[in-house]
C-alpha cells in the first residue's frame, strides 16, 4: 500500500505570469527572524556528489501516474505529484528502482524529500566531476565543452554571510569523501569564495574523521564536568568485540588470503547482511542512527581516524563494507558539526564503487564499473540494475543515514533535519555522458524555505526540462541567499548559458523552483 | 511393483478429479510452513509451497547455514563441555539468559528459517560476552579452559597461555585447524590491547572468547571447499573439505558439533575415503544423538505434533467431562501422547533398529502415564522394559495413536483425521479448502455421530471430488473417539448442552476411490497396509529429503528413490545412512 507523504514546508508558488499563489501559512514554518520569540535554528547546507551514471528516469523517479498536478511556468507544462512511499518485504520504495530499509526511510523522513526529473544541464557534460556541483571547467580530461572555472555551490554557501552572519564556528566547511583523479574532489573553491566569478581550486579534502571531530568541538564542549561521562568498561568491551566482529567478517569476505575468493554468490551476500547487521549494532553503541542525541557533545565521536588511505573512501576499491562504514564515521562529523552549530556547510563526495560485482572502476571489461557498467546502461538491463543497485547502496549509507542522524530535535522543537538542505546529484543525467535529467534527490526543508513531499517533473511534456542554474540557485536561495550573491555575467541562475539556453528557462533561472 | 502401480493410482485418484478444493496440486501460499496437525484446524500443508525439484536431485540448496538456537545451544555445551566437563557446561548454558533472545520463525523445520536479522545478531554479540564473561571470571573454569597458565599469576606464559587457547580453542569454534591470517587476527586484533603484551586478565579473555563465539565460521556451516575457482563451473558441484563433511554430518543428524571420533576422522583424511565416510556415517546415524536432534527436529515437526489441540480447550468443551467418564485425565496427558509416539520413534529407529513397517504397524503403547495408559488399556511403561501391548483387535500400530485422535469437541473429527493421513504420511497434496467451505449450510441429521455429520458436511457435489478420498480416510479412524480411546459404540453428545443424547454403532468402512478400481478399508489396519504398499515409505522418503537437503523434493527424484528404496528394504536406520551416502551431501553447488 503507497502512502502519501504529506508535504510539510510553507510554499508559494509562482505562476507564469508572476502571481503568487499562497498556500495555508504555518507559524511554525516561518522563516529565521520571523517567528515571535526564541531564536531560530540555524540552516544548514549538505552536499552529496558522485559520478554514477545513467541512472534512467523509469527506474530512478517515481512513476508517472503519480503526478496529479499541472501548470505552465516559463513556456513549460510542468507537473507534481505527492512522493508516495510503498513498503514491500521490509523496503520503503520511493521509485520502482530506489528503495531502503523500511525502519530508515519512514514516512516521515520521505516526507522532507523531493525527487525532480528535468533538471538540465545548458551544456554537453559528457566527462568530469566539478560541474556536478557547479564548476564547468572542470569538464573533462578531454575538454568537451570548458566553462568557467568557478566555485561549487557549497563553497559558496560556505563563505556567505546570509548562511553564517555573526555565528560562531569552528570550521566553515567540511568537505569529505573519495578523493578522485589528479588528487581533486568535487568540490571547488574561488580565491574570493565569496565571489563567484574568482577563479577557483580543488577545495581542500579532509576525511581525518577524528580530527575533524575535535577540531569541531573545541570551544563548543570546554566544561569537562559537563562532557557525558566514558563508557564503562563493559561498554567498552561490547564495543569491542562488535568492532573486532565486523573486522572478522570483513577479513574473511574480502581478505587477500584466498577464502574470499572461494566464496560463492549466496554466502557473499550472506556474509555482507551479517556485517550490516553489525555495522547496524555498532551504530547502536554509539548512539545512532536514530539514538544520536541533540546535544552538543554528546554525538559519537569517530572509533577511527578515517582519513585517505581507509578502503572506504578509496574511489576504486569495491570494498562494500568499508565504504558504508567509512561514510558512517564522515556522518558522524556532520552530525556533530551541526548539533554543536560549529559548521554548517559539508560536501560528500562519493567513491565511483558501491557494489561488489565489479573489481575495479577503470579498465575494460565486465570486471570494470565503468565499462562494464556505466557505458552499459543504455543497452543492458544487467548493468541499469546494477547502477541502480549502486546508487541505492550509496544512497543508503549516505544521505538516508545523514538524514537518521540529523533526525534530532533542534532548538526550537523542529529537527536538525527540517532546517538542513541536502541535495544529491550525479555526473551523468538518463544515460552515461549525458547532460538531461539529472538524477536530482533532495533531502531537509532548509528551515521553511524549501517545500517537500514531492515528485516534480520539469520536462516540457517528456522532452527538455529547466536548467541546473536554476536549481543551483534554488538551494542557494533556500540557504538564505540573493541573486547577487550567485549570478555571474548577467546570466540568471548559477552558472553559464549556451546556444538554445537562453530562452525561457534561462530567463527564470534565478528563480525558486516551481512547487519548492 | 504392486506398490508403485497402488502408489500410482492412489495419486492418480486424486489428481484426476474436481471437488470442493482449489488447486488439488498445489498446496497454498501458506509463507511460514505450518500445515494441518492431526486435530488442528484445517490449515495449508506445508508441501507444496513451491514446486518440488523433479530431475535435479543433486542440489542442497542455500547458503551457508546459521545454526538454529537449538544447534547454538547444543553446540555450546559440547565446546564448553570438552573442557568444563558436560555437566558444569549444562549448567553454564543452562544460565545464559540470552539464549532464548535469539529469534527463531514458526516454519516446518527450524533450520528451514535462515534469516539474519538485527535481533539475531545482536544475540549472538550478547551471547559471546555472556558466555566469555561466565568463564573468565570463574578461576575454576578458566584453568579448565585455558590450562593452569590462565590463573598461576605467573605473567611470563601469559603470551604462550593466549597463543595456545587460541589456536586449540579456535579449532573447535571453527570446527577445523585455524589458518595462519584467523591466528593472528584473535592475537594481534582481538587479545592483544592497543599493541599491549597479552594478557589472561578476564576481561581480555571474555573479549577473546566472545569475538570467537562470533565468528561466521562459529554462527554459520562455512563450507568453502580446497578446489580454486577457476575449476569450478557454474552451478555445479564442488566438494567439501573432510572438515566441512564433517561438520554437516554432525550437525544434520546431531544438530551439533562434530566429536572428537569425527573431528579425528576429518583430521587424518580418512573421512574423505568411501570406507571411512560409510562407517562414520553408520557411527553417527545409530548414535544417541541422532536420536535426540533427529526425535525432536524432524519427527515431532514431520508429524505435527505441536499443532495437537490444547487439552485445556477440550477439557472446556460441554459434556467433556461426562464424555470423558471414569477417565482421571492428568495436567500432562498431551504431552504424555506427544511422548508417546516420540518413544516409538526412539525405540523401533534405535533402540530395537526396525522397518518402517515395524514402526507403523508397532503393537506397543508407550504410555508412562496412568491417563495415556487407560486410554490404551493397559499397564504404564516403566520405560524401560518391553512396552506394553494393547489389544491388537483395537490398536494398529502409528495410525492409531491418540496423539492423532485428539480433538477439543465430544465429537471426533474424522475429515480432520484423513486429511493428515493422507497429506503428512502419503504426502498427498489437497489444497486448502474455498474460502466459504466452512460457511456453506448444511443440515446434518439428528444428533449425527462423527460419521453422519462428516458425511453431512461434505455431501454437496462440489465436495466430492476432494472428500470421496478423504472422508473413507478418517472413516477408518471412527473407532477412535477425541481423546483416543477404543470404541465399538459412540457416545454422542449434545454439541451446545453437553448432554448424552444417544449411542450409534461405529461404522469404519469405506471405500478409497483409486484410478482403475477401489479399495475397501475397513479399519486402520486396512489403512495401514495401503501405507505400507508403498505411499508410505515414499512419503517419508520426501519428508526425509526435504529435511536434510532443505528443498523439497519430487517423488522421482534421485534422493527419495533410494531413501525409498532403503525404507522398504531395511530399516530406517538404513534410510538415513542412504542419504548421508548420497553424493550431494558431501558437495555444495558453485554459485558466482
Amino acid at each position: 500500500m503507497s502512502r502519501v507523504l504529506y508535504r510539510g514546508r510553507r510554499h508559494f508558488l509562482r505562476g507564469a505570469c508572476g502571481m503568487t499563489l499562497a498556500i495555508p501559512l504555518l507559524p511554525s514554518l516561518l522563516p529565521r527572524g520571523a517567528r515571535a520569540g526564541g531564536t531560530a535554528p540555524a540552516r544548514r547546507f549538505v552536499a552529496f556528489a558522485s559520478k554514477h551514471s545513467g541512472l534512467r528516469p523509469g527506474e530512478f523517479f517515481p512513476t508517472s501516474d503519480t503526478l496529479t498536478e499541472s501548470m505552465n511556468y516559463a513556456g513549460h507544462t510542468i507537473r507534481r505529484g505527492d512522493l508516495q512511499l510503498q513498503v514491500i518485504d521490509g523496503q520503503a520504495h520511493l521509485s520502482p528502482g530506489l528503495f531502503a530499509d523500511a525502519s530508515l526511510l519512514t514516512p516521515e523522513r520521505a516526507a522532507t524529500m523531493n525527487m525532480l526529473l528535468g533538471i538540465d544541464y545548458p551544456i554537453w557534460t559528457n566527462h568530469g566531476n566539478g560541474y556536478i556541483l557547479g564548476n564547468y571547467a572542470d569538464g573533462s580530461e578531454f575538454n568537451e565543452y570548458v566553462g568557467p572555472n568557478m566555485s561549487t555551490v557549497d563553497q559558496l554557501i560556505a563563505h556567505s554571510d546570509s548562511v553564517y552572519g555573526d555565528a560562531a564556528f569552528n570550521r566553515r566547511y567540511l568537505n569529505m569523501g573519495s578523493r578522485l583523479s589528479f588528487d581533486s574532489s568535487f568540490s571547488w573553491q574561488g580565491a574570493d569564495p565569496s565571489d563567484p566569478t574568482s577563479v577557483a581550486s580543488h577545495t581542500p579534502l579532509d576525511n581525518a574523521t577524528q580530527d575533524l571531530f575535535d577540531e569541531l568541538l573545541v570551544g563548543f564542549v570546554d566544561d569537562p564536568d559537563g562532557m557525558p561521562s566514558g563508557p564503562t568498561p563493559a561498554e567498552l568491551q561490547h564495543e569491542r568485540v562488535v568492532d573486532a566482529v565486523f573486522e572478522h567478517y570483513r577479513a574473511l569476505r574480502y581478505g587477500a588470503h584466498g577464502d574470499a575468493s572461494r566464496i560463492g554468490r549466496d554466502d557473499q551476500l550472506r556474509l555482507e547482511r551479517h556485517m550490516d547487521r553489525v555495522s547496524e549494532l555498532q551504530d547502536q553503541l554509539d548512539g545512532g542512527p536514530g539514538g544520536t542525541t541533540a546535544a552538543c557533545g554528546q554525538t559519537p565521536r569517530p572509533s577511527i581516524n578515517v582519513g585517505d588511505t581507509h578502503p572506504g573512501v578509496r574511489a576504486n576499491n569495491n570494498d562494500l563494507a568499508a565504504a558504508r562504514e567509512a561514510q558512517r564515521l564522515l556522518n558522524d562529523v556532520i552530525v556533530a558539526g551541526f548539533v554543536c552549530d560549529a559548521t554548517r556547510v559539508a560536501s560528500i563526495g562519493s567513491r565511483h564503487i558501491w557494489h561488489t560485482g565489479y573489481t575495479e572502476y577503470g579498465g575494460t571489461g565486465p570486471n570494470s564499473f565503468h565499462d562494464g557498467c556505466a557505458h552499459q546502461t543504455g543497452s543492458s538491463m544487467d548493468a541499469r540494475q546494477d547502477m541502480m543497485e549502486s546508487f541505492r547502496n550509496w544512497f543508503s549509507a549516505g544521505m538516508l543515514d545523514l538524514m537518521v542522524k540529523l533526525d534530532v530535535p533542534d532548538i526550537d522543537g523542529t529537527t536538525i533535519l527540517d532546517n538542513t538542505l541536502m541535495i544529491s546529484n550525479c555526473q551523468s543525467g538518463a544515460r552515461d555522458h549525458y547532460q538531461d535529467a539529472m538524477p536530482i534527490i533532495t533531502a531537509g526543508g532548509a528551515g521553511g524555505r524549501m517545500m517537500t513531499g514531492s515528485f516534480c517533473d520539469y520536462r516540457n511534456n517528456g522532452e527538455k526540462g529547466l536548467l541546473m542554474n536554476q536549481f543551483f540557485a534554488s538551494a542557494m536561495l533556500a540557504m538564505g541567499m540573493g541573486p547577487e550573491e550567485f549570478e555571474t555575467n548577467g546570466n540568471p541562475g548559477y552558472g553559464p548559458m549556451q546556444g538554445t539556453y537562453q530562452g525561457s528557462t534561462a530567463s527564470v533561472a534565478s528563480e525558486m523552483l516551481p512547487f519548492l | 511393483m504392486a506398490h508403485d502401480v497402488l502408489q500410482m493410482t492412489f495419486v492418480l485418484a486424486l489428481g484426476s478429479v474436481g471437488g470442493c478444493y482449489t488447486g488439488l496440486a498445489s498446496i497454498s501460499d501458506d509463507t511460514d510452513g505450518i500445515g494441518s496437525g492431526p486435530g488442528g484446524d484445517q490449515q495449508p500443508s506445508p508441501d507444496g509451497d513451491e514446486e518440488p525439484q523433479a530431475g535435479n536431485p543433486d542440489v542442497i540448496e542455500g547458503q551457508w547455514r546459521r545454526l538454529t538456537r537449538a544447534e547454538y545451544r547444543s553446540t555450546l555445551v559440547d565446546l564448553l563441555g570438552i573442557s568444563l566437563g558436560a555437566s558444569a557446561a549444562q549448567d553454564l548454558v543452562g544460565g545464559l539468559g540470552e539464549l532464548e533472545s535469539i529469534p527463531e520463525a514458526h516454519v516446518l523445520y527450524p533450520h528451514l528459517d535462515q534469516a539474519v536479522g538485527q535481533e539475531h545478531v545482536n544475540a549472538y554479540v550478547a551471547l559471546g560476552l555472556e558466555v566469555g564473561n561466565a568463564v573468565a571470571q570463574d578461576p575454576a573454569a578458566l584453568e579448565a579452559l585455558m590450562g593452569a597458565c590462565a590463573v598461576d599469576g605467573d605473567a611470563s606464559n601469559d603470551a604462550a597461555c593466549v597463543e595456545d587457547f587460541v589456536e586449540d580453542f579456535g579449532a573447535l569454534v571453527h570446527r577445523r585447524p585455524l589458518q595462519g591470517w584467523e591466528h593472528a587476527f584473535y592475537v594481534d586484533e582481538v587479545a592483544r590491547v592497543e599493541g599491549e603484551v597479552l594478557s589472561v586478565e578476564p576481561m581480555r579473555v571474555a573479549t577473546l572468547v566472545a569475538a570467537m563465539l562470533n565468528a561466521p565460521n562459529f554462527i554459520y556451516q562455512v563450507e568453502l571447499g580446497e578446489s580454486e575457482p577457476d575449476e569450478r563451473a557454474a552451478d555445479e558441484m564442488f566438494e567439501l573439505t573432510a572438515w566441512e563433511q564433517a561438520a554437516r554430518l554432525s550437525y544434520r543428524f546431531w544438530g551439533t558439533m562434530p566429536d572428537a571420533e569425527l573431528r579425528e576422522a576429518a583430521r587424518s583424511g580418512g573421512l574423505l575415503t568411501d570406507e571411512g565416510w560409510e562407517a562414520q556415517v553408520r557411527r553417527v546415524v545409530a548414535d544417541r544423538r541422532a536420536a535426540t536432534h533427529l526425535t525432536q527436529s524432524f519427527f515431532r515437526r514431520w508429524l505435527h505434533l505441536d499443532d495437537i489441540p490444547d487439552l485445556d480447550n477440550a477439557l472446556a468443551a460441554p459434556g467433556f467431562e461426562e464424555f470423558s467418564g471414569d477417565l482421571d485425565i492428568g495436567d500432562d496427558l498431551r504431552e504424555s501422547m506427544i511422548d508417546d509416539v516420540l518413544a516409538s520413534v526412539r525405540f523401533h529407529v534405535w533402540d530395537e533398529p526396525g522397518t518402517y513397517a515395524a514402526w507403523l504397524t508397532s503393537p506397543h503403547a508407550f504410555a508412562r502415564e496412568n491417563d495415556l495408559a487407560a486410554i490404551y488399556g493397559t499397564a504404564p511403561w516403566d520405560g524401560v522394559s518391553v512396552p506394553p501391548e494393547p489389544d491388537e483387535a483395537e490398536r494398529a500400530g502409528l495410525l492409531t495413536r491418540p496423539a492423532f485422535m485428539l480433538h477439543n469437541q465430544t465429537r471426533a473429527h474424522l475429515i480432520h483425521r484423513g486429511a493428515f493421513v493422507l497429506e503428512q504420511l502419503s504426502c498427498t497434496s489437497l489444497g486448502a479448502p474455498p474460502p466459504d467451505a466452512e460457511s456453506e449450510p448444511f443440515e446434518p441429521p439428528e444428533a449425527p455421530s462423527a460419521r453422519e455429520y462428516a458425511e453431512a458436511r461434505t455431501a454437496a457435489p462440489a465436495c466430492a471430488g476432494c472428500h470421496s478420498v478423504i472422508n473413507p480416510v478418517g472413516y477408518a479412524l471412527a473407532h477412535y473417539d477425541s481423546l483416543g480411546r477404543y470404541m465399538e459404540e459412540e457416545a454422542i453428545f449434545d454439541e451446545i448442552e453437553g448432554t448424552l443424547l444417544r449411542h450409534a454403532t461405529v461404522d469404519a468402512s469405506g471405500t478409497l476411490p483409486l484410478a482403475g478400481g477401489s479399495h475397501p478399508l475397513e479399519s486402520a489396519a486396512d489403512l495401514g497396509e495401503v501405507l505400507l504398499d508403498g505411499p508410505g515409505q515414499d512419503c517419508m522418503a520426501q519428508r526425509l529429503a526435504h529435511f536434510f537437503t532443505e528443498v523439497e523434493q519430487a517423488r522421482d527424484s534421485q534422493t527419495v528413490v533410494a531413501v525409498a528404496a532403503a525404507l522398504m528394504d531395511g530399516t530406517i536406520q538404513d534410510a538415513l545412512v542412504e542419504i548421508a551416502m548420497q553424493p550431494n551431501f558431501r558437495q555444495k553447488a558453485w554459485r558466482h
